[in-house]
């Protein structure tokens, strides 16, 4: 009895059973809102999967057949799980998104505390451009470190520095030269499309070998023409060390433009000459730096400040989203790395015990250099700011493969010994700092008049000025930088606000562009 | 002619001696060219399944070692994209591969030089490349 009751839906009175329709069970994955499994569900199942052997790893691919859904499903679990602000990001249909529009919305839409973006560095590479090797500490190209002035005509590319050991250093030119002519083509003027292209194809090939005919105006008025051609060049982003004698005591000089491993030797015989030499205090050029290995710039810190202010003190908190249990924290390293093994040497590292450091700043001065900055005043060595406000960037990400695609997403932010990370939106040098990102120092143009190094060159002359007078130069109020000024043509300009968005992972790598476009 | 027998003796000592040392010292290339850094490239191309590696034209001409880690992407104005590198020394996150340049010697005179692979101790001959020793790193 108690049977049929069942089985007739409890009785009421039929006695003929209602046929449901069956449920379709899911046949794959689905978006829930709010729900989120782990990404381990749906890594490497791939609209296009790769096959074979990986030449980087020489292990096969890991790829199987998936859809769209689930690389997309994976980019959203992946972003739950480590993307620093996972908590801000929307929970949209991603049926609604190709799967590059999907990333590029799995982002929080803050603004810092100037109105720009939060969240500024978000992007991808193919996974086997991102793979590719090199010979550590070289650059394809001519040498040149360009100053992306102007590029909608009348154009203007201007000459930052060259490397020693490359074409442009064989061929004499020097700093404040602006392009002209690219194989008789006017480089400031044209708009024509075909020459467009055709410098662009001069400037930005990968093309090495190829030979152009670059004419230059230098500072002095004079022409200069010479033939460059692109080949592989190891950098030297240590020039220029010197000690200067100054009213206010032996400075020690060091350009530094960006930080790469193989530096480390030029840095240590560099703090070793300030060692040897008695400096009292430090310029560090980082105008031009945009950064890099997060280790060499705490070696840096340490041999800045000594062991005496560094000590059980942290460089770099590494602090991650709340779903990670530990953060990490990078301490002063004080000792010789050999970076290609991965391990510490037993060299301790040298160091004249900075008590004041004055940094050259640019809004180019990005990532690294500004964890070298906020590294030394989280232990009060005092840091002065010499030129622009810094990019604002005090983030970082470890960068994730899935399916042929590696995605760059904001999985951290370092904090000093003090606790402080906040400068996103950079820190600037001003008379009377009132705020953590704000410096006590001179807001000065770089000045391409004059060679890096000199003591005329006006960013070290406020820095030798300001260490003995405690002043800073004057500045009009009409006085730019010529970095600025990129920022405020009305043509096509060759840098978004964000050039990390702009930059040759997403589009051709086209800088200069015609009026037409 | 006891005499002449141990000067005999003395002289087959030391050439046994001195037979016996064969070392390899550091070494560097003497000139740039473009048929070193292809040979190089040939040489190394195996530990990297085959890939061509964009090196320096003056490898090996002012150092001994020679590093091969990913590239550095930069952005369109030639800044480094990951401007935060959070590899850190000890983490065991090491990508890079080190290549040593050697000169063999015996009796004081040089001879081919070859290339170390630091990671599995293999070497390849190098002996067509004109290479010296080279002098002591600064450090």
């Amino acid at each position: 009895m108690l049977f049929t009751l069942s089985a007739c839906g409890g009785g009421g009175g039929s006695t003929t059973p209602t046929r449901l329709a069956p449920v379709p069970a899911p046949s794959g994955p689905i978006w829930q809102a709010g729900v989120y499994e782990s990404s381990e569900e749906f890594v490497a199942q791939c609209v296009t999967p790769r096959t074979g052997t990986d030449p980087f790893t020489g292990s096969p691919f890991p790829d199987v057949a998936g859809s769209a859904l689930t690389e997309k499903l994976w980019l959203r679990s992946f972003t739950d799980e480590t993307y620093l602000w996972f908590d801000k990001v929307p929970d949209n249909d991603p049926a609604n998104f190709s799967i590059a529009e999907y990333f590029d919305q799995l982002k929080t839409t803050e603004t810092t505390a100037s109105g720009n973006p939060k969240d500024n560095f978000h992007f991808t590479q193919p996974t086997d451009e991102y793979n590719e090797r090199t010979q550590s500490g070289t650059s394809a190209g001519y040498g040149i470190s360009w100053a992306f002035v102007s590029n909608s005509a009348p154009r203007e590319l201007v000459v930052r520095y060259v490397e020693p050991n490359s074409p442009a250093s064989a061929a004499n030119i020097p700093r404040g030269a602006r392009l002209q002519r690219i194989d008789g083509i006017d480089f400031i003027n044209t708009n024509n499309g075909g020459d467009i292209d055709f410098i662009n194809g001069a400037l930005f090939s990968s093309e090495l070998g190829e030979s152009y005919t670059f004419d230059f105006v230098t500072v002095d008025g004079s022409e200069l023409s010479a033939e460059l051609t692109a080949r592989v060049i190891e950098l030297s982003p240590v020039q220029n060390v010197k000690v200067l004698d100054t009213g206010a005591g032996r400075m020690g000089y060091l350009q530094f433009n960006t930080f790469i491993t193989p530096a480390q030797g030029d840095l240590i015989s560099a703090f070793q000459r300030f060692v040897n030499e008695a400096a009292t205090s430090l310029v560090v050029d980082l105008r031009y730096n945009g950064g890099g290995s997060l280790a060499l710039a705490s070696q840096i810190a340490y041999m800045v400040a000594g062991p005496n202010q560094t000590n059980n003190k942290i460089f770099d908190s590494l602090i991650y989203n709340s779903k990670r249990q530990q953060d990490e924290a990078i301490p002063f390293y004080d000792r010789e790395i050999d970076y290609a093994a991965g391990l510490f040497t037993d060299n301790v590292l040298p160091s004249p015990e900075f008590t004041r450091v004055y940094v050259l700043a640019t809004e180019q001065t990005c990532s690294a250099s500004e964890s070298l900055i906020n590294g030394l005043r989280g232990i009060d060595v005092e840091v002065i700011l010499i030129g622009d406000t810094t990019c604002g960037k005090p983030f970082g990400f470890v960068p994730e493969d899935n399916c042929g695609t590696t995605y760059f997403t904001i999985q951290l932010q370092g904090a000093n010994d003090k606790g402080f990370g906040e400068f996103s939106d950079g820190f600037s040098p001003v008379s009377s700092p009132v705020f953590d990102d704000q410096v006590l120092g001179c807001t000065v143009s770089d000045d391409f008049s004059n060679p890096l190094g000199f003591e005329d060159e006006a960013m070290l002359a406020a820095a030798i000025q300001f260490a003995e007078t405690g002043v800073c130069p004057n500045v009009s109020a009409a006085s730019e930088s010529v970095e600025r000024k990129s920022f405020g043509n009305d043509g096509p300009s060759i840098r978004s606000p964000n050039r990390y968005l702009d930059s040759i992972l997403l589009d051709d790598r086209r800088l200069i562009q015609s009026e037409r476009k | 002619m006891q005499q002449a027998l141990m000067i005999v003796a003395a002289v087959f000592l030391l050439s046994a001696c001195k037979s016996t040392d064969k070392i390899a010292v550091d070494a560097r290339l003497l000139e740039p060219s473009e048929q070193n850094v292809q040979a190089i490239q040939d040489a190394i191309a195996p530990f990297f399944n085959g890939s061509r590696i964009p090196l320096a034209y003056d490898v090996f001409t002012r150092s001994s070692e020679l590093v091969i880690d990913q590239r550095r992407i930069l952005d369109r104005a030639g800044n480094v994209i990951n401007g935060k590198d959070i590899t850190l020394p000890g983490d065991g996150n090491v990508s890079a591969q080190r290549f040593l340049l050697k000169i063999s010697q015996t009796n004081d005179m040089n001879e081919g030089c070859f290339l170390v692979h630091e990671a599995s101790g293999m070497t390849i001959n190098l002996a067509l490349l004109e290479c010296v020793p080279a002098e002591e790193r600064d450090i």
